[in-house]
């Protein structure tokens, strides 16, 4: 036997997908049902557009999500805490940038005493406000604590330098902000923002059955549906300074981050630029890691991602390292950077990185559970489930010339933002 | 319910293979018995960097990364105190990329001098990122050095101080090695869809002819029974004081070892939990507090874990914990709140078997400390603790001579 020689490899053409049941609640409300899995257990994602950019308040959406489960006409906090606990339900409720939704995992026996305490989560809370006071209390704590963390410094200023300091997702948190929300702006968010729309969709997945759908219509489907919202456009201004060196004393590491608004996840280049992000520092193999990590030891570990919202998306290199190495790090990311412009990505790099997307996407949609989480980003960002097929066949057709084209219209190392805290 | 199959090879490699027929994914697990419990005092961090070297090339293999990103997969690894463990992710159909890397890595590596100097700057950098350059990284040093005297539990897997990582040399890594990298001192499992029969050919193939090594006769000392409390206050410069409270407890492979994770959950796992009711909400002397059991083979921890709320005193802090532990030590918990923490342990141990990531590191686990029928067996441990074997536990373990404490201060603290 030759081990020298490797096992010969084969990548499946095609990705058989579980199949989506569309359904409709009798309040209307969509809700896409993936069924399989081992376990007997379920999962309930409910999404609304009511994450930062739809509050009329900064942390208004956030403190909204914290506090849903925090007190509802029916239930106190600790009532709900202590009967979610006891039935081993895991609900969590999530402010993204445009979306909130509600999570509930459990074993699928327990669900029809669930879904009554989902249902005045979603319908009833009622803020308390000694409940807003311990959040509050608590979130400037944490606050506290994380300004002591250099690479929660650079993400934070990297979010206010691409979006703008104004926009819901550029302002700085501070002790201000969070104690300036009130119990009414958290209300006004709830009643105007989350509670459910024409708009809002659900996600049912796991081992499901008949019982369990007529379960949920009769809980969720009972819910009145409100008029959906018109949403406007919310610019970005990514500010006009592009370095931004800030020093923290007695730090052994400095927290890096580079990086620039990008395209929109419906672009026709944008399926192609996720895979050349992929070959810069997209994943353990990327080129980053190699020179950063595996060559060079300035660092543990050094990622680079584009990340999609609702009409956009950004790209960013994110990484700590000695503080010795800072200027090391900048000039072989800017090395990096120019080496996809100037010379072809060889037939063996693509080959792997061609691989291992597939693999990616493969493992990714593997259950029901978790190709219901792929579904929910999908739809997040307008698209649907085709969306994986053209993932597929993009990485099969991508070309090193169609890379180098890529990498030459859309990372110039020049003009992105560079954050050094530390 | 988990189904498997074992086999052994004549060198000693034991194997275990989970067929999930409704995945073309598989999940390779390849379990060491050796962590950083098996280390020299001198030498700390040892198996945690040594799981570093063995991603930097084998006898016939350049790049172990490279190879299995080529079939698709995706790799990881990790060190605790009583194993190493390595996995991999792949499309079934080139599980056998998995069965040639690891192979070549078990039969020998490269020992290359580069690579172990930049390995030696990349765990450097990840014990100053984890350890030196975020707030309150350093306590767990200082907790366990404080609640083990004998014990090599007293250091973390990541190693006492950066100058043990600096020292390692070439020939330590060789020598730990043969020591413990032989086929008779591994697990190997695999879950997903793939079939029993072609394993144990794929194995055979590829493992067969690995020479076992000697016995390892694992002679680590026994923690002596700790008589009298200790305490240690330090400064750090953090915004908010911090307290951390260990009581030592049984080993996880001990029957008391269910009730004792129970006992943590009751008190500090969620917002229904006695500390968060008690501390957090209703006498608001800390911000974020939780308890939680350490898990390990040898005997463990149970460990409370705070940060204060602002303008509140450690010793009033502390006071409050120990007030919520003489409470629960009084009287025994309802059966209400007693089916409450094990519903919610079953619906852990039901979403943890839906991924054959967790699948294959658990059959390897429990392969590797003799007690294969816990694979199927624990949601029953759990099912049968009584509230009196908690009542018991509590009391057995809440004893102040059986406790060690932090106080952790920030330098810039006014509390006082």
């Amino acid at each position: 036997m030759n081990r020298s020689l490797a096992p010969e490899i084969s990548m499946p053409d095609s990705i058989n997908l579980l199949d989506i049941e569309n359904i409709k609640l009798d309040n209307g409300l969509k809700v896409y049902c993936l069924d399989g899995c081992s376990e007997p257990v379920v999962n309930l994602t409910i999404v609304m557009s009511a994450g930062n950019y739809f509050q009329d308040k900064k942390f208004a959406a956030s403190f909204a999500s914290s506090l849903m489960k925090k007190g509802t006409s029916n239930f106190s906090a600790n009532d709900i805490a202590e009967k979610l606990d006891f039935l081993g339900a895991s609900l969590s409720v999530e402010a993204g940038m445009y979306l909130l939704s509600v999570s509930l995992s459990c074993l699928s026996t327990k669900l029809a005493e669930i879904l009554p305490i989902v249902k005045d989560v979603l319908n009833n809370s009622t803020f308390p406000e000694k409940e807003l006071v311990i959040e509050k209390k608590n979130r400037i704590q944490r606050l506290e604590i994380n300004k002591g963390k250099t690479n929660y410094l650079a993400s934070i200023k990297f979010n206010e330098v691409v979006f703008g300091e104004n926009h819901s997702c550029g302002y700085q948190p501070t002790e201000a902000l969070i104690n300036a929300i009130t119990r009414k702006d958290i209300l006004e968010h709830y009643e105007n923002k989350i509670k459910l729309k024409e708009s809002s969709y659900l996600l049912l997945s796991g081992d499901l059955n008949n019982d369990i759908i007529s379960l949920v219509n009769k809980e969720i489907g009972s819910i009145e549906l409100k008029e959906k919202l018109v949403s406007t456009e919310e610019p970005f201004e990514s500010s006009k300074e592009i370095e931004f060196f800030i020093e923290k004393e007695d730090s052994v590491q400095a927290s890096i981050r580079i990086g620039i608004m990008s395209i929109d996840a419906q672009h026709e280049d944008y399926l192609d630029l996720e895979i050349l992000n992929r070959i810069l520092g997209g994943f353990f193999g990327s080129r980053l890691m190699k020179n950063i990590r595996e060559e060079n030891g300035y660092t543990y570990g050094i990622y680079s991602y584009l990340s999609p919202y609702l009409g956009g998306s950004y790209f960013c290199i994110a990484t700590d390292v000695g503080v010795q190495y800072k200027e090391a790090t900048l000039n072989e990311i800017s090395k990096e950077i120019n080496r996809l412009k100037t010379d072809l990505v060889s037939d063996e790099e693509l080959q792997m990185v061609k691989n291992y997307h597939k693999g990616r996407i493969m493992k990714s949609v593997d259950g029901a559970l978790r190709f219901a989480h792929v579904l929910n980003n999908n739809l997040s960002l307008g698209l649907d489930e085709t969306r994986i097929n053209q993932q597929l066949k993009a990485v099969e057709e991508i070309t090193a010339e169609r890379l180098l084209n890529l990498a030459n219209k859309y990372l110039d190392y020049n003009k992105m933002y560079k954050i050094v805290v530390g | 319910m988990i189904d498997f199959n074992e086999f052994e090879l004549a060198n000693g490699l034991k194997v275990i293979v989970h067929e999930d027929t409704t995945t073309p994914i598989a999940t390779f697990n390849l379990l060491y018995n050796v962590g950083a419990k098996d280390e020299n005092e001198k030498k700390t961090g040892f198996a945690h960097f040594f799981e570093h070297f063995m991603f930097e090339g084998s006898k016939n293999i350049k790049n172990y990364d490279t190879e299995m990103q080529i079939a698709g997969g995706d790799n990881n690894a990790f060190t605790t105190n009583d194993l190493t463990n390595y996995y991999e992710t792949l499309p079934a159909s080139n599980i056998e990329t998995a069965f040639w890397l690891e192979s070549d890595r078990m039969l020998e590596l490269d020992f290359n001098q580069k690579s172990l100097d930049t390995q030696i700057s990349v765990v450097s950098e990840e014990f100053k990122e984890n350890y030196i350059n975020k707030p309150y990284g350093d306590m767990w040093h200082i907790l366990s050095d404080m609640c083990y005297t004998k014990h090599p539990y007293r250091w973390p897997t990541i190693g006492y101080n950066l100058d043990h990582i600096a020292n390692i040399k070439m020939q330590d890594t060789k020598d730990f090695f043969y020591k413990y990298y032989r086929p008779n001192n591994a697990v190997l499992t695999i879950a997903g869809g793939v079939k029993t029969s072609e394993m144990e050919r794929l194995t055979k193939k590829w493992f067969g002819d690995i020479e076992r090594g000697d016995l390892i006769v694992r002679d680590i000392p026994r923690e002596p029974k700790q008589t009298a409390a200790r305490r240690k206050t330090v400064e750090g410069n953090v915004p908010v004081d911090a307290i951390m409270i260990a009581y030592h407890i049984c080993s996880r492979i001990d029957d008391k070892y269910y009730a004792t994770d129970l006992v943590s959950d009751l008190l500090g796992t969620g917002t229904s939990s006695r500390l968060y009711l008690e501390l957090v909400q209703e006498k608001h002397l800390f911000s974020y507090i939780t308890c939680y059991v350490s898990g390990y083979d040898d005997e463990g921890l149970l460990v409370f874990d705070g940060k204060l709320s602002k303008g509140v005193s450690l010793e009033d802090a502390e006071k409050g914990i120990l007030e919520c532990i003489e409470n629960f030590k009084s009287e025994n918990v309802s059966e209400r709140e007693l089916e409450k923490v094990v519903t919610k342990t079953l619906n852990y141990l039901a979403f943890s078997n839906i991924s054959n990531v967790n699948i294959s590191f658990n059959m390897a686990y429990f392969e590797t400390i003799g007690e294969m029928g816990l694979i199927n067996g624990e949601t029953q441990k759990y099912n049968e603790v009584t509230s009196q074997q908690i009542f018991d536990v509590a009391n057995d373990i809440f004893r102040t001579e059986n406790s060690n404490t932090l106080y952790y201060k920030a330098k810039s603290s006014t509390n006082e």
